[in-house]
Order: C-alpha cells, then sequence, then structure tokens
C-alpha cells in the first residue's frame, strides 16, 4: 500500500500534530478494525479495541523507529489489545465459542460453509496470518512485522494454514 | 493456490459483513486522539476491576471491555437543542471579517485490496462569518506520499501559508512565495500569520543536529552503531530564533534567545518550537519550545517539557520566560489570542496521575488565569482574537455529558454554559479583532458572541469527520 504520508508526516505526528497522525493513521484504520473484528467477532468490541489500539498508537508514536513501516506496526498494537481482551475473565463468560465461529452464514452453500468452517477451526495465530496476508494484503515481511515473528515463521504459518484448509495443496503447489 | 486465496479472501470478505469501516474510521480517530487527552485508562480499569472483585457482578465485568474511552454517537437533535436553547448570538457584519476555513482531505479510493482510500490532497471550503460557502478549491499533493499541508491560515483567512513555502489566498490563487518557510523534512520551524496579515513569524530551533545519512539499500545493513544525535549533549546549544518574513520579501530576525545548554536532559528526539501568537501592536510574541527530556531510550515513557517566552518585537527583548515545564503527551502546538495577551498550554497534570491540565495564561505577566485549573480534564478549545474571552470545552465521564463553556479572562467567570448530553468534540477559530468565535461541533457549526449568544449556521457543505467531509482546522493554524 502507498501510505499518505513520509517520514515528515511522521515527524510532525511525534511533535504532537495531530492532524499528521491523522493523515499517517487515518488510511491504516479500516484494516485495523477489520483485524480486530476478524479476532473478537463483535462489532462494538472491535470498534473498541481498535480505538484503544489507536490511542495507545498516538502514546507510543515514539517508539516506531525510524524506517520501519507504519502499518505492521499499528496492527501489532491490535492484535496485542484484541489478545489481551480475549483473555478477560469477561470474554470468556459471554464467549463460550470462538467468535469466528459464533456468526451467521447467510448465503450457506456447502462449499462456502466449508471454507468459513474450516477457517474457523484455524488456531488462531494461524488464521491471523492468514487474514493479514490474503485478505489485508500485506507483505510476507509486514504479516511477520505485525505477528512479532521472523518472516518464515509467518510463511510457515500462512502454508501450514493452506495445508489445513486443502490438504494436499502445498504438495500441489510445489 | 491462487483457488484456495480467492476462496479464503471471500470468506473472510463475509465474515467482515458485519462492521461499517467507512462510518467508523473517522471517530474512532478522532476518538483515539479525545481518549489520549484524558486520564490514563489503566487508571479507570483498576477502578473496575476493584469494583468487580467487591460485587463479582458480570455487568460491572461489562465495563472493562467495554471502555471508557467510547463514545456515544451524538444524537444530532441532542446537540443543536443544546446550542440553540439560550440566547441567539448578534452577527454583525460578516463581510469586513474575513473568512473562515474549512479544510478535509481528498481520498482516492483503493483499486483493490482492502485498504480504504488514500489520501492524495487537501479540500479547502472558505466560508465568511455568516456561514456562506464563498470560495472552494483543492489543493493536490505535488507528488504521491507527499502531502499538501497548511502551516498556518492568517486569522483574517486571505492567507495561507503552505509547507513549500508557498503563499495562497483565499480563493486558492497563489500570491507569493517564502521559500525560506519551507518545511523540508522535519518541521524544523513553526509560523504564525501576525494580525496585520501580511507578515509571518517564524521561531527556529538552533540545536545542533548531526548531517542527514542516507539509509543503505534494502537488504544492506546500517551503520553501527548510530552515533548519538549532537543536540542530546549535556553543552548543546538549544536556543531559538524568531525572525519575521513579509509578503514583500522582507526578513527581520527580532531575537536569538534561550542560549547555551538547557539544563534538561535530551533524549533521542530533537526540539521543535513554535510560535503561539505575534502581534506588531501588542507589539508581543508568544514562543514555546518542546524538548524531548525522556533518556530512558524512548521505549517505555515519555517526558516532553516545554519553555515559554514573551518576546519585544521592536526590541526583542524576552519580557517573560516560563522555564521547563513537564507538558501533557501528544498536544505540542499550543496556541495563543491574536493580540497576543493570552497563552494556552497543555501540561502535565500532578494531581491526576497520566492527565492533563490546561493553563491559560496572561502575556506578557505570565500570570494564569483563575478557576481554570479546578477541573481534571479541561479542553480549552479557544481564546478570542482580543484576549478577553476563553471557550471550554469539558467532559464529564460520569454522566456522560460535555460541557462548552465561554469565560471571562479577566476572572475566570463563566459566561455561558452549555450541557451537552453526550462526549462531543469542539473546534473553534477566533473571529479577527474581536471577542467572537466560530465554533464546530459535532456535524454543527455555530457563532458564538462575547456575550454567550449563539446561532447556528448553515452552510451548504458537509461537516465532521465522514469522508468527503470538512472541518474546522486546528486552533493554532488559524487564530
Amino acid at each position: 500500500m502507498s501510505l499518505p504520508a513520509d517520514d515528515r508526516v511522521r515527524a510532525q505526528a511525534l511533535a504532537g500534530d495531530e492532524s499528521a497522525f491523522a493523515a499517517l493513521i487515518g488510511p491504516l484504520v479500516e484494516p485495523a478494525l477489520r483485524l480486530a473484528y476478524s479476532m473478537l467477532g463483535d462489532r462494538v468490541e472491535a470498534e473498541d479495541a481498535t480505538q484503544e489500539a489507536l490511542t495507545s498508537a498516538w502514546r507510543k508514536l515514539h517508539q516506531l523507529r525510524e524506517g520501519m513501516p507504519v502499518r505492521p506496526w499499528l496492527l501489532a498494537i491490535v492484535i496485542n489489545r484484541c489478545r489481551n481482551i480475549r483473555r478477560t475473565r469477561w470474554f470468556h463468560l459471554v464467549r463460550l465459542a470462538d467468535p469466528s465461529s459464533r456468526r451467521e452464514l447467510p448465503d450457506s452453500t456447502v462449499e462456502r460453509l466449508d471454507i468459513d468452517l474450516a477457517i474457523a477451526r484455524l488456531p488462531q495465530r494461524d488464521r491471523q496470518a492468514l487474514f493479514l496476508h490474503f485478505y489485508l494484503d500485506l507483505p510476507l515481511d509486514e504479516v511477520a512485522l505485525a505477528l512479532g515473528v521472523s518472516v518464515s515463521a509467518a510463511k510457515a504459518r500462512i502454508y501450514r494454514a493452506c495445508g489445513r484448509l486443502r490438504p494436499g495443496l502445498i504438495e500441489e503447489d510445489r | 493456490m491462487d483457488n484456495l486465496r480467492r476462496e479464503v479472501q471471500a470468506a473472510f470478505a463475509r465474515q467482515q459483513a458485519g462492521i461499517r469501516p467507512d462510518e467508523a474510521r473517522a471517530r474512532l480517530l478522532r476518538q483515539a486522539l479525545a481518549g489520549a487527552r484524558r486520564p490514563n485508562r489503566l487508571l479507570s480499569l483498576a477502578g473496575a476491576v476493584a469494583t468487580l472483585l467487591v460485587a463479582g457482578a458480570i455487568t460491572v465485568a461489562a465495563l472493562l471491555t467495554h471502555g471508557h474511552l467510547r463514545q456515544s454517537p451524538a444524537v444530532p437533535n441532542t446537540v443543536e437543542q443544546a446550542l440553540t436553547a439560550g440566547p441567539a448570538a448578534v452577527l454583525g457584519s460578516a463581510s469586513d471579517r474575513g473568512f473562515v476555513w474549512l479544510v478535509g482531505d481528498i481520498t482516492q479510493p483503493q483499486a483493490t485490496g482492502n485498504q480504504g482510500g488514500t489520501i492524495t490532497g487537501m479540500r479547502v471550503v472558505v466560508l465568511d462569518w455568516s456561514g456562506k460557502v464563498r470560495y472552494h478549491f483543492d489543493l493536490p499533493h505535488a507528488r504521491p506520499g507527499f502531502p499538501t499541508a497548511i502551516q498556518a491560515i492568517s486569522p483574517d483567512g486571505t492567507r495561507a501559508l503552505l509547507d513549500d513555502g508557498t503563499v495562497v489566498d483565499e480563493t486558492g490563487a497563489i500570491i507569493g512565495k517564502l521559500p525560506a518557510l519551507a518545511v523540508n523534512g522535519m518541521p524544523a520551524n513553526a509560523t504564525h500569520w501576525m494580525a496585520d496579515n501580511r507578515h509571518v513569524c517564524a521561531s527556529f530551533s538552533n540545536e545542533p543536529v548531526a548531517p542527514f545519512v542516507a539509509p543503505q539499500p534494502k537488504g544492506q545493513p546500517n551503520a553501527s552503531p548510530t552515533p548519538p544525535e549532537p543536540y542530546t549533549r549535556p553543552d548543546a546549544d538549544h536556543s531559538v530564533t524568531l525572525k519575521i518574513f513579509g509578503l514583500d520579501g522582507t526578513v527581520r530576525t527580532v531575537a536569538t534567545f534561550a542560549k547555551g545548554p538547557q539544563g534538561v536532559a535530551s533524549g533521542p528526539f530533537g526540539d521543535s518550537t513554535s510560535v503561539l501568537a505575534c502581534n506588531g501592536t501588542t507589539d508581543l510574541a508568544v514562543v514555546a519550545r518542546y524538548h524531548d527530556a525522556d533518556t530512558s531510550g524512548g521505549q517505555s515513557s515519555t517526558n516532553m517539557t516545554v519553555s515559554l517566552w514573551a518576546i519585544k518585537l521592536s526590541t526583542g527583548a524576552v519580557v517573560y520566560h516560563q522555564p521547563e515545564t513537564r507538558m501533557a503527551l501528544g498536544r505540542a502546538f499550543f496556541f495563543g489570542s491574536q493580540n497576543a495577551q493570552l497563552a494556552v498550554e497543555f501540561l502535565w497534570n500532578s494531581k491526576v496521575w497520566g492527565a492533563e491540565t490546561d493553563v491559560v495564561l496572561r502575556m506578557p505577566s505570565g500570570q494564569p488565569v483563575p478557576v481554570l485549573d479546578a477541573e481534571p480534564i479541561p479542553d480549552t478549545t479557544g481564546v478570542s482574537a482580543d484576549g478577553t474571552r476563553i471557550l471550554r470545552r469539558l467532559v464529564d465521564q460520569a454522566h456522560g455529558q460535555t460541557d462548552l463553556e465561554l469565560i471571562d479572562a479577566s476572572n475566570g467567570h463563566i459566561i455561558r454554559r452549555v450541557v451537552i448530553p453526550t462526549t462531543v468534540g469542539a473546534t473553534a477559530v477566533a473571529q479577527p479583532g474581536s471577542s467572537s468565535f466560530m465554533v464546530q461541533v459535532e456535524g454543527y457549526l455555530a457563532y458564538v458572541d462575547r456575550d454567550g449568544g449563539i446561532s447556528l449556521l448553515h452552510p451548504d457543505v458537509k461537516l465532521g469527520g465522514a469522508p468527503a467531509s470538512v472541518s474546522l482546522p486546528p486552533i493554532a493554524m488559524q487564530n
């Protein structure tokens, strides 16, 4: 993605310019919200988590090192925030099932149902990698940064997820 | 693999049908910034946890995840009814007061993917003081990835200095160039139009910086370790220079002050400066220097400090100096009244951990306006051009309401209070040479006069944070 801001905007945001922060982060709110929703499965909670992640990003902008891309940095904050929410007592009390398996499937052809359920059954960390790479179109290096793992580990998660969705696919792909 | 990729994308798209990012984007961003100005959420969280342990109630536990920072969308009639419940404003003549700029982003949707749009420029709508749209134009980015930004708009709205040093008028036509004020890569200076609308005051940090070293091509290691910036040395000079630039090409150095070492440790980021106010008639400028005093490596905490100076323009003499004071996070670029007799700063609130407090100082005495420190979470929205009125927003989180107050700057007394039964933001522009304001509250624009009269204005524009909308600029940009 071509970010609408460069280091100058980042520096202005770092100096406290809210409009510069908005220019820097604004285009990333949508992928952040989508990521939060994919992890929490609840619109209100996803918006809460995204808002708190944005607040945290504003407060921690000084931690963003020069040359580090903004997008995986922000998405990593979102992931951490969502993980924390999922760990709370409240979440476990009312979220008996994994959120991605609770949603309705309005158009449930057999194939769609299969892939939807298969994705829902993926381990959370594999599903996150798949979501970042396949849905948000992040390159592997940004997926790795967002998940806090090496590029090879991110790649392994994606391949493992693909293998679970379509057994034998990896072999076909080689 | 491609087939699977498409299937997975479609599955995620079906899952994502429950959210509306377009509606939420601007709101979340605005609320996040507003949230950052409130007390640290850990305090609220700790309180909620304690309550949970005592009561053991699930309903209380819900507060843990449904954050306090979240705001309910304002009910339109609620805001409108609150603003119009009292006396109406005396509008006066709109034609001789200049213009107010509304600004917004020009966004191009992404051709592919799900990333939202890319901002490609700035949209400007120019109103007169009756709220009528007089001009509108776009400022496209000079090249992709390099946003066009406005540094400062003159008090009367007939001039705007862009970040490349170009000066445009209220129609968008280029009327001059101040190349020395172009912002090249870093915000090395801060600019403010004088009340005569023909000169620009600019402050410059003189701290020593290392020459720029281009990063190595991708895949090649950068030089290691990176040497510390010269300004982090204890003996480094952190002085500031104030200059006045005329549209006719004249440049005058007013003063260089705060020479020598700072006496406060320097973190990894350099100083920023800004001109809060600059007025030839009152012969006064107010300048701030923001300093990174966090030497912890910048990983876990931020400790920004600020100094203020009042400078006599005719002689360059420093007539007031506020020594280094810890400032609120994320609130650099303080502002002042157009006559330079009030200065607003956002400081760390030592009484409420993690919160900020507003301080309005009379210049050049440095005496604070009374009463204003009574609330833990105030937000000074504007100060009138003549320095007699203060507009303030107070968020009452306990009752989920927002108070907008017009305050007499001479004694701190509240002239008019508007209570809006929801949490809303507010921005304001001071009317030149008067005690009045134009105020934006959510999607509403209003004129507020010196006696607290309020009249809604109805410009034919889309106001607020939604796509393709415009809003009043930040207070520091046009005042």
